[in-house]
């Protein structure tokens, strides 16, 4: 009883066997080996990211704190005024301008300190109303700068002598922005000028031709606009998170020179809160964009 | 009495370093205008400069109020009102062409 002659195939048979089991071998292991690696490299990933939440979270804690502290020290200098000179609110204010600009409107400060000085006796009066004049138009210009780089935005000047003849206000040039694929319409209409506080009162018609929604609609808004006035705290809300303010940047017997800028919301100030509806729009459509 | 002499002359010469200044920027199709001469007529006086490689440009008047800003691009050059103020004033451009004529537009 002889077994039949092994042909070519039988012995590549004989010989693939053990090489099938290795390669089974090292795929399992191969397998094994990136599926740990894949897995610590990712566990690596989350302990950074939750360490750099860590030290953020306690930075701004402790920043919080700071502010706080800077902040009911300054306000007191407001709330007991007694025997405050006029310079030491100026100086206050300022502290307050420049350190809680972006979470504050400061306006009714502005405006109080303002009247305060208007009242007061003292010899450097003008010198004090131009100091605030001065911080307000350099904080708009800090603010401007950042919501310009993020939004678009464009300058118009408003002829005040041609406004004191036009019965019904005088018309600026409309200009169309896009800011994150939306685009809209600007107009502004100046309807009133206040040479003594040195505001305008304007007229803002938004127009965005795209929207399904407010194709046919055209929203309005009015108010005064002055130096104390800051875009990131000032500003008009419109649809898809998004706001538009305007920012007076000079104001003389001529002309009063203005820029009106529209930028998303999340550039808004630190007070204002989303919309709920519009959280979870935008929640839903990353997550959308992040399947497709 | 230096600490006066220096602050009479900062309060003096911090405003003057802006007043009546107008900057901006010349394009046209959104290209800029490089080397463009430019000019502003103001309370019977000019004020020349020629944009820089970016078509930006600064030019300073010793007038404030309404003028008249040209940039002088070819065929002929094109004009339009600006405002000298105690501030310096932006001014950014663009040259539109609608039906075959050049106009200064704002942007």
């Amino acid at each position: 009883m002889s077994s039949p002659p092994k042909d070519k195939w039988d012995k590549l048979d004989i010989i693939l066997k053990p090489v099938g089991g290795i390669l089974t071998a090292v795929a399992v292991a191969s397998f094994g080996y990136l599926t740990s690696d894949y897995l610590g490299k990712k566990q690596n990933s989350e302990s950074r990211i939750q360490l750099y939440t860590q030290l953020m979270s306690q930075r701004e804690q402790s920043d919080s704190a700071l502010r706080k502290d800077v902040f009911t020290t300054v306000i007191q200098n407001f709330l007991s005024p007694a025997n405050r000179s006029m310079d030491e609110r100026v100086l206050s204010l300022e502290l307050l301008v420049y350190n809680f600009h972006e979470s504050l409107n400061l306006k009714p400060l502005f405006l109080h300190v303002v009247k305060q000085i208007s009242a007061s006796k003292d010899t450097e009066k003008p010198e004090q109303l131009k100091r605030l004049e001065r911080v307000a138009r350099e904080v708009s210009r800090r603010q401007l700068m950042v919501l310009e780089g993020v939004g678009q935005g464009y300058d118009r000047t408003v002829d005040l002598a041609a406004l004191s003849k036009e019965r019904g206000g005088l018309d600026l040039e409309p200009a169309t922005l896009t800011v994150d694929g939306i685009q809209r319409t600007f107009k502004m209409h100046v309807l009133e000028v206040d040479t003594q506080t040195r505001e305008l009162k304007i007229r803002m018609e938004i127009q965005t031709p795209n929207d399904p929604k407010d194709a046919k609609k055209t929203q309005v808004a009015e108010f005064w606009i002055g130096f104390f006035d800051f875009p990131m705290i000032d500003n008009t809300r419109l649809l898809h998170d998004q706001r538009v303010s305007i920012v007076l940047n000079s104001f003389d017997e001529y002309s009063a020179d203005l820029t009106i800028t529209c930028f998303p919301g999340s550039y808004a100030s630190l007070k204002e809160k989303p919309y709920f509806q519009e959280v979870v729009n935008q929640l839903l459509n990353s997550e959308l964009n992040g399947k497709q | 009495m230096r600490m006066i002499v220096a602050a009479l002359l900062t309060t003096l010469i911090s405003p003057l370093a802006s007043a009546g200044e107008l900057f901006g920027s010349l394009s046209d199709g959104g290209q800029a205008l490089a080397n463009t001469k430019i000019e502003l007529q103001i309370g019977g006086k000019k004020y020349e400069t020629t944009t820089d490689a970016q078509g930006s440009y600064r030019l300073f008047a010793e007038e404030k109020g309404k003028g008249q800003f040209f940039a002088n691009v070819p065929p002929k050059p094109v004009s339009a009102d600006v405002f000298s103020s105690d501030h310096a004033v932006r001014y950014d451009w663009n040259i539109e062409s609608r039906d075959g004529q050049k106009t200064l537009k704002r942007k």
